[in-house]
């Protein structure tokens, strides 16, 4: 594992905020995030409910615009980038997994990958992909005619195909039992390893952390604290 | 409190409400102003109808001494007989004897049809009614006129107008408006085809008046009206007359059915009537559709909230009471508004319709059974929408309620049986077709709308730009080329006429045309028209084959109209047996065959070549019109040709009329003008159909599918590339939904030559290839239109929101 120094920066976040308006007064749902994400990484974001941590992922995505702050993807400028300039961000280095799969229900697993792959300029071969997530015999099988877990695969699948450099996970294991979640999570820190993808889990779920290269905690909006993790434990030990 | 929750829940969902409102609205009103109009139409006319006796049955002939009608009076079946002396007259004005009332044109010939009245027979048939004026005295010289032509003229008591009648101008002072059973819808003759009130009206006059005005025709009438006993055969009535009265040289018979004004007062109301079912029955349709999905989506969304109450121990029959109460609202408000507005339409309608057709003008004002009628409909149609849209809600458990649903179950779909197909599309399309099968309803609604929108641009425009123009305009610009027609009184010597007529200096050509009355029959069937003898020579009236080619008048048989070959089941080459007035000699009738059949869209007739018409007949060379051509070929010229002969045979007792062609077609062209307005405005209804239906598809599955499409946006899909999946499905359901509103424009097409097709007149049922070319392409643009709208929605599809919300 490389140290912060010698990592290459992928994600630099500085002063982020999110205001929303509710009725007549204004609410921060990120108040000042400070933030460097390191490519090829496994961070995982905690916080209670309310923490800021969907937002913050959402910002880092660029399915929405910070309110104030400075966001850098690569260098690349996201904060004041038009709806245009964040389409082609998302499609060619962003891949998102949710917590419900979010599938095409009338697309088959792999048409569903096949859907994410066609956009991209240099996507990875679904085929291969479908195998490496399990899932090579249920190809053709639509979203009713898959389990919890198989679907989340999918998701996984199709966040993968567009060669994303950076992963964004929401919840990925919070609608799945705890078998099928430690797969899903070992699937993903594999495919972080081969790929060498920047892996962003978010969770309230704190026993997740221990598998991650780097903690991030947030709190009311903004982050209270960032830990190094020397020794990352397998997925499979991690308790629920 | 559930209550507060349905109008909170309405005014958040509040656009979807008022599309279904102002749709159901606007069906409402159709539905109740065209009924009421009608209600109105129809009991003016048998206000009028029972105020003047109208008759049951009707006989042209030349002359019948007035006290010979007794004779009419003891045949068994006749319950009342009254005869009148009917002559058309040329109107003059005061001063210069120069027909200049109104001065609308120059050189406008203005005609009255007297009709006789005898002021002492209270029971008199076919009796006028006065709307404002003075009664009628024997013996005077008054008249009462039609409304229409007194408002035309701007007429009032004790106005005078000059009449041209035999040979002579009369003064004849206005005593009142009437109005008339026989004339609602007044025009001078089969050939009209609008009335023009400026140019035609009907008067009566006292008979010993008209006996003074028609010094020959003292003591005879020319015109018997009949009513029938109880239960009394018109066929066996009107074979008793034919022999009474052949000796007065009997024209025709015909029963009210045939009668043309009662015709298209008939034909009127079954418009009236059918406007009022089909366009409501669209709009609430749609409207019902639109609450369906409306509130299936509002139950899906709240399934929560059913759990909820579920668990709070409302029962199911409340819970439906509550989502049917959605429905309640938009019923209440839609019909109390749409049957409000149906009532102040109402008004509108009917005096329009009393525009054109004279009848007494009864208004309804409110009329509860149709609010009721109005409100039920309503209620029905939007109750009907809204237990389809929640029933499949109400049925879940508690516990189901609150869990969230499942994924919506996909399988392989019939396209996916053709994997050269499925291969060929990309994932998007592949979406869109898969959409299509799984959501059948609306599909369906999809590809009934376009076929719907398809059929009505493709046959409107059928009719505006072929059919219309062909049925009005064939006859005076292709059959009809001379610059003017003289119409005789009588039948005159032809060679002696025609010499005449082109001895006149602007004249250069002159050409007969002999009219004769006559019954064709073959089998069964028998039909009264007028037959048209023509030079072998001719070139002012056309017979034109389908094709368009000329064809010369036969000298060994008859050519007629395709109605009449329709209507008498003979075909060419077949015999007909022809009877006539005219016919001398011994035969009473005789063999003639059909040499061919042509297209005739203004009048049936059937033609001959004048010389063996008359050899047939056993009369001498005559002719009935003279068709003249002068001199120049423009069109300002033809005209002044008509003018000129007019003011030549201003005082002749034997012209009846002169008429410009050019007048003609220029009239026609004025009233073309203000119903291919009318037209269009349907063309334009059909793609603004297709843009709604579209446009509604779109939304309901933006809303329905806002997770997906914004997954897809979360994918990295700009928002062209999201909603090409819509547009896939749309663009191919359209496809099929254009072919399948072929055929209903094929049919439609024809329900409106149908429609407008009588024995007088025949509505050509042509659909081109161009219509079919125009409703592609407007159905298309207002697919594209309503697409570019559904796009703006898919750009503003919030990610963010869509994604948190539960699933």
């Amino acid at each position: 594992m490389q140290t912060e120094d010698t990592q290459r920066e992928l994600v630099q976040a500085s002063g982020l905020k999110k205001r929303y308006r509710m009725g007549e007064v204004d609410v921060y749902a990120l108040n000042g995030v400070d933030l460097t994400l390191y490519d090829g990484e496994l961070v995982v974001v905690l916080g209670a409910s309310g923490s800021g941590k969907t937002t913050m992922v959402n910002l880092i995505g660029g399915m929405d615009r910070p309110s104030e702050g400075l966001l850098r993807f690569a260098g690349r400028r996201l904060h004041g980038a038009g709806e245009d300039e964040l389409t082609r961000y998302r499609r060619t280095e962003v891949g998102f997994v949710f917590q419900f799969f979010n599938l095409m229900p009338n697309l088959t697993a792999w048409e569903n990958v096949q859907l994410a792959a066609e956009v991209a300029p240099d996507p990875l071969d679904v085929d291969q992909l479908l195998e490496q997530v399990g899932l090579g015999d249920r190809r053709n099988h639509f979203p009713s005619q898959l389990s919890g877990g198989e679907q989340q695969r999918v998701a996984i699948a199709r966040a993968l195909a567009k060669n994303p450099r950076l992963l964004l996970c929401d919840e990925p294991t919070g609608a799945l039992d705890l078998t099928t979640g430690r797969q899903v999570l070992k699937l993903l820190r594999e495919l972080r390893d081969q790929y060498g993808k920047t892996v962003v889990i978010i969770t309230h779920n704190e026993n997740i952390s221990l598998m991650a290269d780097r903690v991030v905690y947030l709190k009311d909006g903004y982050v209270e604290w960032v830990k190094q993790n020397d020794e990352p434990l397998p997925p499979e030990d991690v308790g629920w | 409190m559930l209550r507060r929750k349905v109008l909170r829940d309405i005014r958040q969902n509040k656009g979807s409400y008022a599309a279904c409102l102002v749709l159901i609205v606007m069906g409402l009103t159709v539905f109740i102003a065209f009924s009421v109009a009608n209600d109105n139409f129809m009991m003016g006319k048998h206000l009028l109808y029972a105020e003047g006796r109208f008759a049951e049955g009707f006989a042209e002939i030349s002359a019948m001494p007035e006290s010979d009608l007794y004779r009419l009076r003891r045949i068994e079946g006749i319950a009342q007989v009254s005869g009148r002396l009917v002559e058309d007259v040329r109107v003059l004005s005061d001063d210069d004897r120069r027909e200049v009332i109104g001065r609308r044109e120059a050189g406008g010939t203005i005609y009255l049809r007297l009709v006789s009245k005898d002021p002492g027979d209270n029971e008199r048939l076919n009796d006028s009614s006065s709307v404002w004026g003075e009664p009628m005295r024997s013996g005077e010289r008054h008249l009462w006129v039609n409304t229409a032509f007194a408002d035309a003229h701007k007429l009032g008591v004790e106005d005078t107008i000059s009449v041209i009648a035999g040979g002579r101008a009369h003064e004849m002072q206005v005593k009142a408006a009437m109005l008339n059973p026989e004339f609602v819808y007044i025009m001078r003759d089969d050939g009209d085809l609008f009335p023009d009130p400026y140019r035609f009206g009907v008067a009566t006059v006292p008979l010993k008046t008209m006996w003074e005005l028609f010094p020959d025709q003292r003591g005879v009438v020319n015109d018997i009206v009949f009513t029938l006993e109880p239960g009394a055969e018109y066929r066996r009535v009107e074979e008793e007359l034919e022999l009474e009265l052949e000796d007065y040289g009997l024209i025709r018979i015909y029963p009210r059915d045939d009668h043309r004004s009662h015709l298209l007062l008939e034909e009127e109301s079954e418009v009236l009537t059918s406007f009022a079912t089909f366009f409501p029955a669209l709009m609430l349709g749609v409207a019902g559709f639109i609450l369906y999905i409306v509130l299936k989506r509002l139950v899906q969304q709240q399934r929560g909230q059913i759990g909820i109450l579920k668990s709070c121990g409302y029962t199911r029959g409340e819970i439906t009471r509550h989502y049917l109460a959605y429905s309640a609202v938009l019923a209440v408000a839609a019909g109390v508004v749409g049957s409000l507005c149906g009532m102040l339409a109402a008004n509108t309608v009917s005096r329009l319709l009393f525009e054109y057709f004279a009848l007494p003008e009864v208004y309804v004002g409110f009329s509860l059974r149709y609010f009721l009628a109005g409100m039920g409909l309503c209620a029905g149609v939007l109750g009907i929408a809204g237990y389809q849209g929640v029933k499949h809600a109400l049925r879940m458990t508690p516990a189901e309620a609150m869990l969230p649903p499942a994924p919506p179950p996909a399988s392989k779909t019939v396209f996916d049986r053709v994997p050269w197909f499925t291969r060929m599309l990309t994932t998007q399309g592949l979406m869109g077709i898969r959409n299509i099968s799984r959501a059948p309803g609306r599909s369906a609604f999809l590809l009934v709308g376009v076929a719907i929108s398809f059929t009505l641009v493709a046959a409107n425009y059928s009719m505006t730009a072929v059919n219309m123009p062909t049925f009005l305009f064939y006859q005076y610009t292709e059959v009809e080329t001379y610059d003017a027609r003289i119409s005789l009184r009588a039948p005159q010597a032809r060679q002696a006429v025609l010499r005449e007529v082109e001895a006149l200096p602007f004249v250069t050509r002159a050409e007969p045309i002999a009219q004769v009355p006559v019954t064709l029959s073959h089998r069964i069937r028998e039909e009264d028209l007028e037959l048209l003898g023509l030079a072998e020579d001719n070139r002012l009236y056309n017979i034109l084959d389908a094709q368009g080619n000329r064809m010369t008048p036969t000298r060994g048989g008859l050519i007629i109209s395709e109605r009449l070959a329709h209507n008498l089941k003979v075909q060419r080459g077949d015999t007909v047996t022809l009877e006539s007035p005219y016919l001398r000699g011994n035969n009473e009738e005789v063999r003639v065959p059909v040499v061919a059949v042509i297209p005739q869209y203004i009048g049936m007739n059937a033609y001959m070549e004048v010389g063996s018409l008359e050899r047939m007949l056993g009369q001498p060379a005559f002719l009935s019109s003279v068709l003249v051509r002068g001199e120049g070929g423009s069109d300002g010229a033809g005209e002044e040709v008509a003018t000129r002969l007019s003011e030549h045979y201003r005082d002749s007792e034997e012209v009846t009329a002169v008429d410009s062609r050019q007048r003609m077609v220029s009239n026609l062209e004025e009233m073309w003008e203000l119903f291919s307005v009318i037209l269009n405005l349907f063309v334009l209804i059909g793609a603004v159909f297709s843009f709604a239906v579209i446009y509604i598809a779109a939304l309901v599955t933006l809303s329905e599918r806002s997770r997906e499409l914004a997954s897809m946006r979360v994918l990295g899909m700009t928002p062209k590339e999201v909603f090409s999946v819509i547009a896939f499905e749309q663009w191919f359901l359209s496809f099929f939904g254009i072919l399948l509103g072929l055929l209903p424009a094929r049919y439609l097409v024809e329900g409106f030559a149908t429609a407008y097709t009588t024995d007088m007149y025949t509505m050509p049922a042509h659909m081109p290839a161009e219509a079919i070319a125009i409703g592609i392409v407007a159905t298309l643009i207002s697919i594209w239109i309503a697409q570019r709208f559904a796009l703006r929605r898919v750009r503003s599809l919030s990610l963010v929101e869509v994604l948190r919300e539960r699933e």
